[in-house]
Formats: structure tokens, sequence, C-alpha cells
């Protein structure tokens, strides 16, 4: 998979959410995450590559390298008071490499989409001003950023891992919007640009083996924005050209101060419970969005994952039972209603060999996401990931031969 | 609503796959805003084309009518009629010569009363001056005014009568006939020495009807009847004098003209550039085909547009121009359609207005019997785009004609925009794409 072609996947999402903001922010992560209700600041790197913390980072094994690729299909529901209708999408959704370069320090690249746009609106009735007529509008959005990590996680003591991570946000959006008066039309497409780095720093303490805690902290950005804009219309049947510019400067995309803090707790040998808090503090972006108003989201995700036991003689005891849940409130106030978003997640993760920690990861999640009241839409969406987290043991092989 | 239908239909073949929900305008604002505007100003003015251009192998044009507005307008032809063939057989015996016009079902006013048409003799070749191609409406020729070949009353039928026939004189058409059968007319010149055409006009009625013919050879035509004796009885035969319709150049042509003088329009004179206010008027502007009287519009203050925030286009323009029913009525009808055309500031046409597939630009009359409103609808969104993009505001006129304006004699009054009643408007559909100039 290489980069341009995750660059040039549209549509990933089919949400009518995503019409906001920079469209619908990637959740779908790596390594087992996705089935533990989508956190883990708090866990270790050294069954995967976790892309949550930074810091995680200084976990992986010496000697390991990691591999993680991920794919996902998404089967969406939506409905309002009057009508339903539903989508399947498959989408590649991650490609990571993890490596150590000192024995205390480890490296990630992570390639991920990072936001998804792919809504089509129709029948949107509005006034005519000057007579008392109505004109109908039709809208559609694809495309959506994609992000490329750098993560550096450093072991600064038995305890204390610290990390940081430079991202490279970029991507372009297009939306289209055909407005319809009596029989002639008018397309108006912008194509907008994205593009900035963000940095984000993160620790994980671990008091004890079976205990830890993790911090992460995302600073805010601005990802500059310029615009294509083409408009034609369709007069007498016939398609004019009516206005083209390009590169037009238009307010950048800030993305907010995030700071995100976990918990994990192994208990009865087993069992492994993790849970993650994170505030986006969006409301402090004065941004507005079409009808939306940016607000404060507060995330909340927590997992509970069971091992039998890793070395066991059965296949299943070696399995990894995982569920969780998720919530979040909404970064936007759309006609003074949340959206809210809720999911159920449960996953498995199947060994794929008795040497090494590779694995195929397998979550299943349910959410919904809106409401439906009267004015808003609410989505319902079935998720399933499948991630392949591999591990090599660098050096080993020359040993033997 | 059919158009809601329309977009769905679309979006479902494009694309299937996607979703197509009914969000509302709950879910999302438009980013585009949508304004109506009908409050341009309109200035119309009336101008006469100081000639009209005979249009070849068109129509035979003969009669008058008279109404208060436009005054008495009366059309009289020149036609050349040349020998099918100069080979008359030398045993006949010469019998009448007849001129028959057969109705191409044209008319204009009244056709209850009864007309006579009288026929001269033309005296000088029928042929356009400066060896120009075409005659013109203003064009005239010198004829035997003092003589008739014949005159002809009748009731004119020209819906469902068949032709006129109208008896010339014996003299003429025997020294016609003599004169080809004894070989002393042989060819066209010799023919054009003797013969250079005939002139057909309506006896001044008060107000009678202006009617069309056909220039068709088969239907129109001269015929010199003669006797062939045989053993039993005599056989009857004819030749034919027949129009060159389409020859070039030119060799008939309508005289067309109007007498204004005791009416509104006494201030539209020969002078093309000769420009009247609807003001002056009666809040009108005219159009007299064949005569040549055009109306002259403009819309002086469009750029205005540019005066609203943001970033615009002219989705729709159409121009309403009403017509009151006291100015028109089944004889004196209304064309279906006006051609639009630029003017010069000459007043001399420049080009057809076309729109954006090509097609031509016309104004269709359409009623609404509910508010009893009579107009034209003339659709001009191309040729806003036109005015919006000109670097000048000047030169941008337009008239308005109707098909067959140099072989009628129509005439139309079409309301300005500050009459007191229906009067003329632009509507315009403006759409703002980017607010942010």
């Amino acid at each position: 998979m290489t980069f341009t072609a995750l660059a040039q996947t549209n549509n990933l999402t089919g949400s009518p959410y995503s019409l906001y903001g920079l469209g619908v922010f990637n959740e779908a992560n790596l390594g087992k995450t996705n089935a533990l209700g989508k956190s883990g600041v708090a866990l270790g790197s050294d069954y995967m590559i976790n892309n949550l913390n930074p810091a995680s980072l200084a976990s992986i094994h010496n000697k390991s390298f990691m591999f993680d690729i991920g794919f996902n299909t998404e089967f969406d529901s939506y409905e309002n008071r009057y009508s339903d209708d539903s989508k399947v999408r498959f989408n590649f959704s991650n490609f990571a490499i993890a490596f150590p370069v000192s024995r205390k320090a480890a490296m990630s690249i992570v390639l991920t989409p990072f936001s998804n746009v792919g809504y089509e609106l129709v029948g949107i009735e509005s006034d005519i001003e000057g007579n008392q007529g109505t004109f109908t509008s039709y809208v559609s959005g694809s495309g959506g950023l994609n992000s490329i990590k750098v993560n550096y996680g450093y072991n600064l003591s038995d305890k204390l891992n610290v990390g940081a991570g430079l991202e490279y946000i970029f991507g372009n959006i297009e939306e289209k919007e055909t407005v319809a008066v009596e029989s002639n039309y008018l397309l108006t497409t912008r194509d907008t640009y994205y593009k900035n780095f963000r940095a984000t720093a993160g620790l994980q303490y671990n008091p004890t083996e079976s205990t830890g805690f993790g911090a992460v902290v995302k600073f805010p950005t601005l990802l500059n924005a310029s615009q294509d804009l083409e408009v034609t219309k369709v007069v007498d049947l016939t398609e004019v050209a009516v206005d083209s510019e390009e590169d037009i400067d238009i307010d950048s995309f800030k993305l907010p101060f995030e700071f995100t803090v976990g918990f994990r707790q192994t208990f009865a040998k087993k069992f492994t419970f993790n849970i993650d808090y994170r505030k986006s503090l969006w409301g402090n972006t004065d941004q507005t969005d079409n009808i939306g108003t940016f607000k404060d989201q507060d995330f909340i995700g927590a997992g509970l994952e069971y091992l039998n036991n890793n070395k066991g003689y059965k296949y299943w005891q070696r399995m990894r039972y995982r569920i969780g849940f998720n919530y979040d409130n909404g970064y936007l106030d759309i006609r003074d209603e949340s959206i809210n978003n809720m999911g159920f997640t449960i996953g498995l993760g199947l060994p794929m060999s008795n040497k090494n920690n590779s694995f195929i990861n397998l979550a299943y999640s349910y959410g919904q996401r809106g409401v439906v009241s009267s004015t808003l839409i609410q989505e319902n969406y079935h998720f399933l990931s499948l991630n392949l987290s591999l591990e090599n043991i660098w050096f080993v092989k020359s040993k033997y031969n | 609503m059919w158009l809601a239908l329309l977009i769905l239909a679309v979006i479902a073949c494009n694309t299937a796959d996607d979703i197509t929900l009914e969000a509302g305008e709950t879910f999302t604002d438009t980013n585009v805003r949508v304004l109506k505007l009908d409050t341009f100003d309109l200035e119309f003015t009336t101008f006469k084309f100081d000639s009209v251009q005979m249009p070849l192998g068109d129509r035979i044009l003969v009669g008058n009518y008279t109404d208060e507005t436009f005054g008495k307008t009366s059309s009289q032809s020149f036609i050349e009629m040349i020998p099918e063939s100069y080979d008359i057989d030398n045993e006949g015996v010469y019998d009448s010569i007849v001129l028959i016009m057969a109705y191409d079902n044209y008319y204009y006013n009244d056709t209850l009363n009864q007309m006579t048409f009288d026929v001269h003799e033309v005296t000088e070749r029928i042929e356009p001056y400066n060896d120009e191609t075409y005659f013109y409406n203003t064009s005239t020729l010198n004829y035997n005014e003092n003589e008739t070949l014949g005159s002809h009353s009748f009731m004119p039928r020209p819906m469902d009568g068949d032709s006129i026939r109208i008896k010339l004189d014996d003299e003429f058409g025997y020294n016609l006939f003599d004169q080809i059968q004894g070989n002393d007319i042989t060819d066209l010149d010799e023919f054009r020495e003797n013969f250079k055409g005939i002139t057909v006009k309506s006896q001044d009625n008060t107000n009678g009807s202006v009617l069309g013919f056909s220039v068709d050879t088969e239907e129109t035509m001269i015929r010199v009847y003669y006797r062939v004796p045989e053993d039993v009885s005599d056989i009857e035969q004819y030749f034919d004098l027949i129009i060159s319709a389409t020859s070039t150049p030119a060799t008939y042509f309508n005289h067309i003209e109007a007498d204004r003088s005791s009416t509104i329009l006494a201030s539209i004179t020969n002078d093309q550039e000769n420009l009247i206010s609807s003001e002056d008027l009666d809040n009108a502007a005219y159009i007299q085909a064949g005569v040549g009287i055009a109306p002259r519009i403009r819309i002086p203050n469009l750029k205005s547009l540019y005066e609203i925030d943001g970033d615009g286009s002219v989705l729709n323009a159409v121009m309403k121009i009403y017509v009151n029913s006291e100015n028109f009525s089944d004889q004196l009808f209304l064309n279906d359609s006006l051609y639009a055309n630029t003017l010069d500031r000459h007043m001399d046409i420049s080009e057809e207005i076309t729109d954006y597939s090509g097609s031509s630009v016309f104004g269709t009359l359409l009623e609404n019997s509910e508010f009893s409103e009579i107009y034209y609808s003339l659709p001009l969104t191309t040729y806003t785009d036109v005015i919006l993009s000109s670097e000048s505001d000047e030169d941008l006129y337009i008239t308005l004609i109707p098909s067959e304006y140099e072989s009628s004699v129509n005439r139309t009054i079409l309301n300005d925009d500050e009459t007191n009643n229906y009067t003329a408007v632009l509507e315009l559909t403006y759409v703002i794409y980017n607010e942010e100039d």
C-alpha cells in the first residue's frame, strides 16, 4: 500500500455528519485499541504499536520490529423523521512500523486517515430573497485528511516512559453544491487543501507491572487552508463557466488543545482494565461551521481484555478477548443539539505464532451518532476492523545461521 | 416539485452508491444566496429604419389599412413578369389577358371591406438602383399613372380564396401576343425593351387590408389566352409571364409606406437616428413591420448588480413586455414571437441575439387569462451576461422584430416600464456563491 493510494482514497466515510468541520475524525487506530473502547493511552507497545501515546514506544522489546496494517469496513444506516438509507464501505485504515533506536528508545512511523468526508444531502430548501419562492440545493462532499506521524518514545526510568510525536496532517476536501432555480442550475465546487504539523507529547508511569497511568497532550495547530473554487452554471441546457479561482486564502482550521489521561490495571492475572478520558478544547478555537457551533468535547473510553494464559497450550488460552465502550458528546452543536457519539466494542486478538507477538486483531463496534430529533439524523454504524499487528525479532535469525 | 424529483433522479443515476437522504434545511444551510430582482430601469425608445431591404422569393404585398396609432399604411408591388418561352403557334389567335395572383394566406387588418386593385404598366426597367442586388421598402419606379391596364374590385378571401384574377387591357395583351408570335420579340432583352413590368396597388380605401400573394410561377402570373383553329373546333391555349422571384438582381419588390402625420407617431421620421423616448409616445415602444418602425430597449443599470456584496452570477433573466388589450385585435393581431437583435449606436442591426446553446432568442407571446395579462416573455440570461461582462455601458441595445419583418405590415405596441398598468419588467435571478468578495 503506497502513500499515494491512501491520499487518493476518497469517501472513507458515509456519514452525513462529515458535512461539518473537517469531516468525521478517524477513530480507528492500531492494534487492539479498536476493541477496547478506542482507548489505551496507558497501554504499552509490547504487543502492538500503540499509536495513542508516543511514550508507549519505550516498551517495545529490544530487537523487535513491529508492523501494523489495518483495514476496516463500515456499515452505516441513517434515519431521520422522514426516511432512512444505508451504506457499506471498505477502507484501508492504517499502515505503521515501529522499531527500537537504542536500548531505551523506539520510534514509530504511522500513516492513518485523519478525517473522512462523504455525504450527499438533497432537498435543502431555502428562501429566495425578494419573493415568496424557495430554491432547492443539493450538497455533497468527499475527500478527507491524512496523517503521517513520527513518534519517539524514551524509557527515562523503570517506571517512567516519555514520548513525543510530530504529525503532518494534509489533504483536501471537495464540497459541491448544486442550486436549482426554475430550469437552471448553479454548480459550485470548492476544493479546500489543508496542511500543517501538529505536536504530541506523552508519558506513561507504571508504578507496578500491573498498574499504569498515561497522559497525552496534543498541541493546538492551525491547518493552513487554501481553496480552489470552480463555478459553472447550466443555462439553456448549456454548461457555462462562471468563475474559476485557485489558491484562494481562506481561514485556517484550528485544531484544539487536547489532553488525555488514562489508567490501566491488571487484576486476577487474567484481566486488564483500561480507561481514558480526553478533553478537546474546541470552544477555544472560536470557529463556526455553517450552522454548527464548536464546543468542548469530552471523550471517555474504557476496555477490558481477558487473557487466560500467554503460554497456554491451547490456542484459546493464548487468545485475547476484549470488550469496550466509548462515549463522547461531540464537538459541534447543531441548532443547539449535540451530536453525541456512543459505541460498544468487542474484539479478539488471535496470536499468529508462539515465537513472537504477532496478532490478528479483530474488532467490531456498534455505534450511534446523532439523534432522531425533529432536525437531525441518527446514524447507526457497524464497524469491523482487522489489524495485522506483526512482530519480527531482529538479528535473531543470524544466530541460528 | 418536478425539479426536486429530477435532481433525485439524476443523483440516483449517477451515484447510486451514495446516500441520498432528504436532510432538509435544518441539517445544513446552503452556502448560496438566491435573489429575485425586478427593479431594473428599462429604457424604451422607438425609431424607424431608414429603409428595409426586400428579401428575395418572398411575397407580393398589396393593400392598405388605417389605424389611429400608425396612420395609413399601404403597400404597392412592382413586378417584372417575363415569358416562359417565345414560341407561339403561328395559327394562334389572341383571346384575352389576365393577371392571376394567388393568395399566400397572409393578410393584415379587416378583410370584410371590398377592395379595388389597379394595375399599371411600369415605364422603367425593374432593377435596383446603383447596381445593387436588392430593393428596399422605400424604392419606387416610374409607371404610367394615368392609364390602368386593369382594375378589379373584390371581397378579399385570403384564407379560403384561391386567387384573384384581374382582366388586363386587350390592346396591351394583343400587342404583346402579336410581337412574340411575329418573332419581333424572341428573347428577354427584346422583351424588356417592349415591356418593363407592372405595378399593383390598391385604391385608397378608408380602412382595408394588406394582402399577401404568392410569387410561385405556378400560382401567380400574367396569362395570355389564344385559340388555335382546328377542323372541328378551336383549341384554347395560353402562355404565361412569370416572376423570376429568386433571381438577382431582384425583379420585384413591395413599396411600403405609412402616413403618420396625424398620429402620436408623427415625430418618427425616416432619420434612423431619430430616437423617440417612450415617455413622449404614451409610455410605449412601437413595432411596424414593412414600414420599418422598431423599438430600442436598453437596461441602463444592470451593472448595479455588482454593488451587491459577494461574487454572483445571473441564473435566469426574463424580460416581460406587456401589451395592452386595447392595442391589438383579431384583425390587428400580434405576432407569436419577436426576435431579439442587437443594435449599434446608429441603430443598424449588429447581430441576432442567441443564447448559450446557440439558439435564437425571441420573445414569446404568452397570455395569463387569470390576470388578463398578455406579454412577450424574452429570455435574456445570456445577454445579461454579455452586458455584465462588457467594458462600456453604452452600445448595448436590443431591438425586437417579428419574423417576416420585411414582408409584412404587422404592428405592435409594447408597454414601457413607466406606464400605469402592465409595466415592462426585467425579472432576474441572481445567485451569490461567494459571500466574501
